[in-house]
């Protein structure tokens, strides 16, 4: 009797293993007649129609596969999970046949060293499309000219907004690209006022922007007589920790940067509480239309690079931050393009994939030929960012409503100041993976190090001098001129 | 008491001396068919889920994760790992944490379960029990987001008292002072009910004749504590201790939500490094080869313990 | 028997007795308030109005008082993603005891032929930890990625709660089974008739313990959920909250408000449960006596 029980239970489970394994088979086969391709598709939830419902997805999903006419198994993970959940599926053996890369820069060469993407040489000289986006974003991260990724879009830049109402309110005078000593002398100006000059988030890379106006650059590169040096070690970096450390000091930098968000950072400006942020050019239009949420409307002027003593000095350059890479085990590579093809030319298909989603589900259009999201649509997190969508390789994009009159405003301003920032933007450089053994083993521990010293002498924990020992020290231990010398003789 | 104690010892010897006749091993092991069928929906579970993933634990030999082939490359990435730097300082920070975490963490729930324990009201005990425990209910991630509020040196309430009592707001977050004392608090702060559910849990099976018995020995309250209840309860604590040892120096996710670049030195923890080394650079094989590391040094805190118990309090946990 | 003397002793140490109560009561007071503080803050910055949060205020006394915040939470596809975690954390709960209280009835049985390696295998698992990607690998060689099954079978057992368990199981006199065993009862039965009832409170504690941490799972079910419509409670609500603290900006910003109100109602439904659980915590002092 007892044993009845305990058998039953342990059948029980079994058969429950077995029927999951029935359905995931039954899933697949779902051929409707004709038979489509079938691929697999991943990419976080801040595409797909940027909203967490379900159905709301799919309905992007079946626009895509009506127009490639493919059948798209959708992976679709949260966007702060998203890079593990890419990590996890690779190295599990489950690599998605397309999949998006965030921050391709780091991530991609990795994926290429371990042979997990394709080459797409051969596919984009036979694709027009894929042909017209620029070469420079393609060399960026490829790997002795074999090609591996499909650039989303324009490299995103990172310039300095400073609300315009302080600026007059106390007496704030700058150009769009002052000098180092001037952003310092006239950001003090808002000492003892209760305001946070420059907001900034957690995120030590930023600080870039800053070495970018001594010609400093984090990390290893090339350098103009290609030649591999670590660039945290090159004189100029000294110069611009310590001017990093001036901005903390004279209290221009906020002083709790290294707990704060990046939402919190942005908050901190819509609402008056600080001065000034570095954010995306493509933010210009949320500035204005977010302060004027807040209660404390403005304009935000942009400064697109502080100019060192050498004149140097440009936005924060993040090249290729978003692209697609198609699995090396892809069945049908082919097709693959042609869904790329589809989500990156389609005029259609690009805006409706990347934020906007499908009319009728996601929104609707008002008499006033306004977008109004659907209550389904705003009750998942939808947020139609229509400036986001301008960094296109489109010349155009198909939507099929106005913007609204805010962002109608502020669009010219918006596009120039991105095509401003496009042309002042600063190095990015490639990290050369698959090259140096050496480095590629301590490529994290590198970055992790340096991202350390550098908070730590802003913070004033340790002083520039010692920090750079520091980081001496820790390049000894993990062979660092091997690694230089290893890169070089290639 | 005493006299207690050594009736159940007779009894006990009573048992062995009818020591039943030898019998073949299958035999008795069909005599406890029963157990072996109770036993055998875990058995299974442990051997699919658990030992089926320690196949996983080879790719610490190779370079799984690294370049297109993978390869055996025998102890390479172990030596590696004790040449790094990085590694080291993890290491030194793991033991610290942890340490630290034992000694002012595990006493914690048992002397508030004492202390809930003494409580009259049964009111009072079941307000005070759940309220201890509500931290427990949130993720670290919301933890985390707690205590950077509550921290801030400008707005939160920690640094609002310091500076109303004329002392200066510290940066606990971003202090390198400071750091591993606010984790060891939110540890606390987090952790505290979850201990004290299984003290209370097991103080409520103590034998209420007992403490009578004590009672009538003329004992106080303080003397029944240490002579009832921490003897009968004490293969719990040493349980409690045991569990903890076990998974303290896989201290992870809370380390991850509430860390930042500028203490890296004083909180970087082997499970961080081998998340950072391992899913966020793709460098399985290392990150798998820090785990095994962790593993062995757990297992070997656990297995001391026990030989300890053993020894010492002639009561095994395991 | 010794009624009187029992009485008298009571009233000897009447007067240290007072004011070692009082001393707990305060002491359990201030931990209590310790405790409860941040968490005050959290309820009621999530009842605020937006601008009484906007540039990151510390509440601790309310300034406004609003449902919008718990309204759009509940309006954004909650009640799916709360049914999911429910469905998971339930059968995944009741699994969870099924498998793991009678393993630790046996464990506890020091006769059991071959007890020392089960102990020293299950030990093991305690500290060795394969990491994510062969946990995947396993996962989906089973067919189960993007299944329930993936949230519920792999965490049937928790070493943990097992040892607990068996702990606990091991303190109860083993002369109470022999006797039953007498009556008449195998191992099966001696469980359920006489080890279970006097196991009340540990059980309701390790209940809690697997429901708690069914529900608050959210790596794994990432890692194993493909399709969105079975993400659980904690991943939508994970998403609506930080999908804004990605790189990018967007025009909805989440103030900490909205935050704190995904945050009340992610452990709310856990929270209403454990008064429930918690009455069982002291059902075993009626059985205490049944003990020798």
């Amino acid at each position: 009797m007892k044993k009845v029980t305990t058998m039953v239970l342990i059948l029980a489970m079994v058969v429950s293993m077995l029927s999951a394994c029935g359905k995931d088979k039954g899933g697949n086969t779902s051929a409707d007649g004709t038979k489509k391709v079938e691929l697999s598709l991943s990419s976080a939830d801040n595409t797909f129609g940027y909203c967490t419902d379900a159905d709301l997805q799919k309905a992007v999903t079946k626009m895509l596969e009506e127009k490639t006419g493919t059948s798209l198994k959708t992976i679709i993970p949260p966007v702060s999970s998203y890079n593990e959940k890419v990590e996890t599926m690779i190295a599990g053996g489950d690599v998605p046949d397309i999949f998006c890369v965030s921050q391709a820069m780091t991530k991609l060469p990795n994926y290429i060293a371990r042979g997990k993407v394709l080459k797409l040489n051969d596919y984009i000289a036979k694709s027009e499309k894929l042909s017209s986006i620029p070469q420079e974003l393609y060399d960026a991260i490829s790997v002795d000219g074999g090609i591996y990724h499909i650039p989303y879009q324009y490299p995103k830049v990172k310039i300095i907004y400073l609300r315009k109402d302080i600026m007059e309110q106390y007496g704030i005078n700058l150009s769009n690209t002052p000098t180092t000593d001037e952003f310092i002398t006239e950001m003090s100006k808002l000492k003892g006022t209760g305001i946070i000059p420059f907001s900034f988030p957690k995120w030590i890379d930023n600080f870039q922007y800053f070495m970018n106006s001594f010609d400093a650059y984090a990390g290893i590169y090339q350098n103009v007589n290609g030649e591999y040096v670590d660039g945290f070690q090159e004189p100029q970096m000294m110069d611009a920790l310590n001017y990093l450390r001036e901005l903390y000091t004279n209290g221009i930098i906020d002083q709790e940067f290294i707990t704060t968000e990046n939402a919190t950072m942005r908050e901190y400006v819509y609402t008056g509480k600080a001065a000034s942020a570095l954010d995306y050019t493509t933010n210009y239009t949320n500035y204005v239309s977010q302060s004027k949420a807040a209660g404390a409307e403005t304009d935000v002027y942009p400064i697109y690079a502080i100019l060192g003593p050498n004149g140097k000095g440009g936005g924060l350059n993040e090249s290729v931050q978003t692209a697609f890479a198609i699995s090396a085990d892809c069945k049908n590579p082919e097709k693959a393009i042609e869904v790329l093809e589809t989500l990156i030319f389609d005029e259609e298909m690009y805006p409706t994939f990347f934020n906007v989603g499908v009319e009728g589900e996601h929104y609707t259009v008002d008499e006033n030929g306004f977008l109004a999201p659907t209550e389904k649509a705003a009750n998942s997190g939808y947020k139609p960012t229509f400036t986001f969508l301008y960094e296109t390789f489109l010349d155009e994009f198909k939507v099929n409503f106005k913007p609204s009159p805010e962002i109608q405003e502020s669009l010219s301003s918006q596009n120039m100041i991105m095509d401003e920032a496009q042309l002042q933007k600063g190095p990015k450089y490639a990290i050369p993976s698959g090259v140096s053994d050496t480095y590629d083993e301590v490529a994290a521990s590198i970055t992790s190090t340096w991202k350390e010293i550098v908070s730590q002498v802003v913070l004033g924990t340790v002083s520039a001098e010692e920090g750079m020992e520091n980081y001496k020290d820790f390049w000894k231990s993990v062979n660092g001129d091997t690694i230089l010398k290893e890169l070089n003789d290639k | 008491m005493q006299r207690k104690k050594t009736s159940f010892k007779g009894a006990k010897n009573e048992k062995n001396s009818i020591a039943p006749k030898k019998r073949s091993i299958w035999s008795t092991i069909y005599n406890q068919r029963y157990l072996w069928f109770m036993i055998l929906p875990g058995l299974i579970w442990f051997i699919v889920f658990k030992y089926c993933t320690y196949a996983g634990l080879t790719f610490a030999f190779t370079n799984y994760g690294f370049r297109d082939e993978v390869s055996f490359v025998g102890l390479r990435n172990f030596s590696r790992l004790f040449q790094s730097s990085v590694f080291w300082n993890a290491f030194r920070n793991t033991i610290i944490i942890s340490l630290c975490n034992i000694i002012f963490y595990f006493p914690f729930p048992l002397i508030v379960a004492l202390m809930i324990n003494e409580l009259k009201s049964l009111f009072a005990k079941r307000a005070v029990q759940f309220m201890i425990y509500i931290p427990y209910f949130f993720s670290w991630v919301v933890v985390g987001c707690i205590f950077v509020t509550l921290l801030s040196p400008s707005s939160g309430v920690v640094n609002k008292i310091l500076n109303s009592f004329g002392f200066d707001s510290i940066y606990f977050l971003a202090d390198t002072n400071w750091f591993r004392p606010t984790l060891i608090v939110s540890y606390i702060w987090r952790q505290m009910g979850y201990g004290a559910v299984i003290y209370v849990a097991t103080l409520a099976t103590v034998d209420p004749q007992l403490y009578e018995a004590a009672s009538i020995d003329g004992c106080g309250r303080f003397r029944k504590m240490l002579y009832v209840t921490l003897p009968s309860i004490k293969s719990t604590i040493v349980t409690m201790l045991l569990l903890n040892l076990s998974h303290v120096l896989l201290i992870f996710e809370q380390v991850l939500v509430m860390y930042n670049s500028s203490v890296y030195s004083v909180s970087d923890v082997l499970q961080t490094y081998a998340y950072r080394e391992g899913i966020l650079s793709g460098n399985i094989a290392y990150s798998t080869a820090v785990s095994l590391f962790v593993g062995v040094v757990s297992l070997c805190l656990v297995l001391g313990t026990n030989f300890a118990s053993k020894k010492f309090l002639d009561d095994s946990v395991l | 028997m010794s009624q009187t003397k029992v009485i008298n002793n009571h009233i000897k140490e009447s007067k240290s007795r007072i004011v070692f109560r009082i001393i707990n009561t305060i002491l359990l007071a201030s931990i209590c308030l310790i405790v409860i503080i941040p968490i005050w803050n959290v309820v009621i910055t999530s009842f605020a109005e937006d601008k009484d949060v906007m540039g990151g205020v510390y509440l601790m006394i309310p300034k406004s008082f609003t449902l919008k915040n718990y309204a759009k939470v509940l309006q954004s596809g909650y009640m799916d993603g709360f049914l999911n975690s429910l469905f998971v954390a339930v059968s995944g709960t009741i699994l969870a005891m099924v498998v793991t209280v009678p393993m630790g009835f046996v464990l506890a049985q020091k006769h059991l032929v071959g007890r020392n390696v089960l102990m020293k295998l299950v030990t093991i698992t305690m500290v060795f930890d394969a990491g994510l990607i062969p946990f995947y690998v396993l996962i989906k060689n089973l067919g189960m990625i993007d299944s329930y099954l993936s949230l519920i079978l792999p965490f049937a057992v928790s070493t943990f709660n097992l040892i607990i368990i068996k702990n606990f199981m091991t303190s109860i006199p083993k002369s109470l089974i022999e006797s039953a065993k007498l009556d008449g009862c195998n191992d099966f039965t001696a469980l359920i008739r006489i080890v279970l009832p006097l196991s009340v409170p540990i059980l309701a504690a390790v209940t809690l313990f697997y429901f708690v941490s069914f529900w608050n799972r959210y790596t794994e079910v990432v890692m194993f959920i493909n399709s969105n419509s079975k993400y659980t409670l904690q991943v939508m609500l994970r998403a609506l909250v930080f999908q804004s603290d990605g790189s990018l900006g967007d025009n909805n910003i989440v103030y900490d408000n909205m935050k704190m109100a995904v945050m009340v109602l992610g452990m709310l439904p856990v929270l209403i449960i454990y008064p429930f659980v918690q009455r069982y915590f002291v059902s075993g002092l009626l059985l205490g006596g049944v003990k020798e």
